[in-house]
């Protein structure tokens, strides 16, 4: 299989087949990045095709200096984040919620049938938990807990993607890890064990 | 040796790969002896599992023929991408071919227009039509601006000869398709990197300074009228008097190569099509250094508002050389 970076040179060289491989090869995983970010699928969809727009205009000046995947991703969330400033400027920015503005259905299809009824509802509700929280987050740390938990990219591109330190990118992650336990934390009960006794 | 519960929530909302074996390890025998931090960590990992499994919804397939579609439209429109690699002209170039939009093209450039650039700032070709001779000056300097980013020497800021002399731009033709000489070559900028354009600027003048980012985008990022008699009209320039200053600007669009030109251009006041009057602008002398002072500020990118005046004819002010003057302001 031909390397993101080798597609797009070719592309360069003007195989147009080259950007469409590496636009199906991406246009999944950069969508479920905007979707969980924007909270919308209309919204990330409209990102997505910028997105990649922008991709076929910057094909040009490419050098493949890094990872393919951390130009692609920075260029999504640089656009993300100007529609999400935007949107909260105008004071229409939509949480992100089980349901986007669309009506559709978000994240959660439960049509796995290893599934029991049960499983699907304590499933159903753990991800609109899991939405709650990440919609209290800041954008930059929703971003990189996106980036680290869904499409498993490394701290040190996640760095890049965000333009910020590595050492922001652990503290966002931290920061969301314990957003996500918090909720719980309300109800901690003193530690019944000596373990417990410097809390 | 133990933990507290404390210290093992910590620990707990520590990204796995970040978390050592030895704290790994105590925090495993803090979870086996404590029930409550036992479910915190049953919890947060039952919502990463679901987070990490859950089957996001597909984007329609529609939506990516759209894309293609488009793609292909603006490559029948624009430059063949073939010969678009990294083509940067520079100021050695023959100028005459440099100059042509077909030659541009070639360079996998599209040409640097003027009614590209400025008739989306002063509306129809006939107002901008007889700035015959506009100055063109590529200035541009990137220095990592100070606690921005970490100084990786990642980003190459290359000063320009700057010799340009003075750049003439062709009188425009009917189809309104006069180019600019695209005098630039590729900086490669990252997000973060601050950029510094000092001017000296002598007389009235009207700066523009324009962007081209890595998608071949053009924009103004930033106007300033100087009329040679008035001073401290720029909030984002940096004005020490009236002739010049310097602008701080921090690209906001993705990293890849930015291209700043400043063109020094005659300001058209009046209202009356065929009445042209200019002010024009005498270059003096760019000065490019490092940036003095790290600090960094977000200037946001005004643009000068030219009023005119009541009955729509400028008056004149014949101490800038035959140029006029009107009413104008930074909003």
């Amino acid at each position: 299989m031909r390397t993101d970076q080798d597609l797009m040179m070719a592309y360069q060289d003007g195989d147009v087949a080259a950007f469409e491989t590496l636009t199906r090869r991406y246009w999944g995983p950069v969508y479920r990045f905007l979707r969980r970010l924007v909270g919308n699928d209309a919204v990330a969809e409209e990102i997505l095709s910028e997105t990649f727009f922008k991709l076929h205009r910057a094909a040009a000046t490419y050098q493949p200096r890094g990872r393919f995947s951390t130009f692609l991703f920075a260029i999504a969330h640089h656009k993300a984040i100007d529609v999400l400033r935007e949107a909260r400027r105008q004071g229409t920015r939509e949480p992100l919620s089980p349901t986007g503005r669309d009506g559709r259905s978000h994240t959660i299809t439960l049509e796995s049938p290893e599934l029991r009824p049960d499983a699907k509802y304590e499933f159903k509700e753990t991800m609109q938990n899991v939405d709650r929280i990440l919609e209290s987050l800041p954008d930059a740390h929703r971003a990189a807990f996106i980036l680290y938990y869904q499409e498993e990219l490394p701290t040190k591109e996640i760095a890049r993607v965000l333009d910020v330190k590595p050492s922001s990118v652990r503290a966002y992650l931290t920061h969301a890890r314990t957003a996500l336990r918090a909720e719980i934390s309300n109800t901690h009960e003193p530690c019944a064990t000596p373990y417990g006794a410097g809390r | 040796m133990s933990i507290t519960c404390e210290q093992c929530l910590a620990i707990l909302d520590t990204p796995e790969e970040m978390v050592g074996e030895e704290a790994a390890m105590l925090m495993r025998a803090h979870l086996e002896a404590c029930p409550s931090c036992s479910r915190a960590a049953e919890r947060l990992e039952q919502r990463l599992r679901a987070f990490r499994t859950a089957p996001p919804p597909e984007p329609p397939p529609a939506a990516l023929q759209r894309l293609l579609a488009r793609v292909e439209a603006d490559r029948a429109e624009n430059a063949p991408i073939e010969t678009a690699r990294a083509g940067a002209l520079r100021l050695g170039a023959d100028v005459e071919s440099a100059s042509s939009p077909r030659a541009a093209s070639r360079h996998g450039l599209r040409p640097w227009t003027l009614s590209r650039i400025f008739t989306p700032f002063f509306g129809s070709a006939k107002w901008w039509a007889p700035a015959i001779a506009a100055i063109c000056l590529v200035v541009w300097l990137g220095v990592p601006a100070g606690g921005l980013r970490p100084k990786g020497g990642e980003s190459s800021f290359d000063l320009l000869d700057v010799d340009l002399q003075a750049v003439l731009v062709r009188s425009n033709d009917a189809s309104g398709g006069t180019e600019i000489l695209p005098v630039f070559e590729g900086t490669h900028v990252l997000p973060g990197d601050g950029l510094i354009f000092r001017f000296v600027i002598e007389g009235g003048v009207h700066l523009m300074l324009i962007e081209r980012d890595p998608n071949h985008d053009f924009r103004v990022i930033y106007q300033w009228t100087n009329l040679g008699t008035e001073q401290g009209v720029s909030r984002e320039l940096e004005i020490a008097d009236q002739d010049g200053g310097v602008l701080r600007y921090v690209p906001d669009g993705p990293p890849g190569e930015y291209t700043y030109i400043a063109v020094l251009a005659p300001v058209v006041l009046s209202t009356e099509a065929g009445q042209l009057d200019a002010i024009w602008g005498r270059y003096v002398e760019t000065e490019l250094s490092p940036l003095a002072e790290p600090a960094h500020s977000d200037f946001a990118i005004d643009s000068i508002r030219i009023r005119y005046l009541p009955d729509g004819r400028p008056e004149r002010d014949d101490r800038d050389g035959g140029g006029m003057r009107g009413e104008y302001e930074t909003p």
